[in-house]
């Protein structure tokens, strides 16, 4: 019971020190867990409309490449996170050059959508695409430290 | 549950390196849960890798043009 009391004061103690930098690092986790799940659905969303002739060779290997670049960054930046209990300026620049280049190549692959594909596959391909945006963005903002933490 | 909790809060902040699993702490309907967020995107990067690259290997760009 005086065990429990006392880990329970440390603990207090604890959190109210690193509270803020830790609510950051774990919503840049949960975003990245978050993006890695949403380029997989992705990637089985354009190679399947692929399968089915609704997307050209041509189209799926441009989002495919760049979808291979955000995984790669993706696995980058996990690597740098793993290592921190706490988000200090330099880790936040570091992890942010690592994702920010690949923020821009999804915008990219966005673009690279043919106009002339089903409006259906077109659709579920960008909705795909901002989900990936969306985590990615909400990884920017907690490496900014503007997600409320 | 509140111990479980102390101890799984100060391991965080004195081991980096177990951080990834610990962070992960959380209370669900009064339960903890332990989600190794990290490990679980870890795997989910690398089998997108996988899915991409098998596709890409079994459909090179040479092979998809058309040749007139």
């Amino acid at each position: 019971m005086r065990i429990k009391r006392r880990l329970t004061s440390a603990a207090f103690a604890l959190l109210l020190l690193t509270a803020c930098t830790d609510r950051d690092l774990e919503t840049l986790s949960q975003a990245l867990r978050d993006s890695a799940a949403a380029i997989g659905i992705l990637q089985t969303a354009v190679i399947q409309a692929n399968a089915q002739g609704l997307l050209s060779d041509d189209a799926t290997r441009t989002i495919l490449t760049a979808a291979v670049r955000v995984n790669e960054a993706g696995l980058q930046a996990t690597a740098m996170t793993r290592q921190l209990n706490a988000l200090g300026p330099t880790d936040r620049r570091n992890v942010l050059a690592v994702l920010q280049p690949v923020i821009g190549s999804i915008a990219g692959a966005v673009a690279a959508v043919p106009l002339g594909v089903e409006p259906n596959v077109r659709q579920n391909i960008i909705l795909s695409l901002q989900a990936i945006q969306a985590a990615l963005n909400s990884a920017q903002l907690a490496l900014a430290g503007t997600s409320g933490g | 549950m509140e111990l479980a909790l102390s101890i799984a809060t100060i391991i965080n902040a004195l081991a980096p390196s177990i951080a990834s699993v610990l962070l992960m702490v959380k209370k669900t309907d009064g339960t903890i849960t332990l989600i190794p967020i990290l490990d679980q995107a870890d795997a989910r990067f690398v089998d997108n890798i996988r899915q991409a690259t098998d596709w890409l290997n079994s459909h090179p760009a040479a092979a998809s043009k058309p040749k007139s």
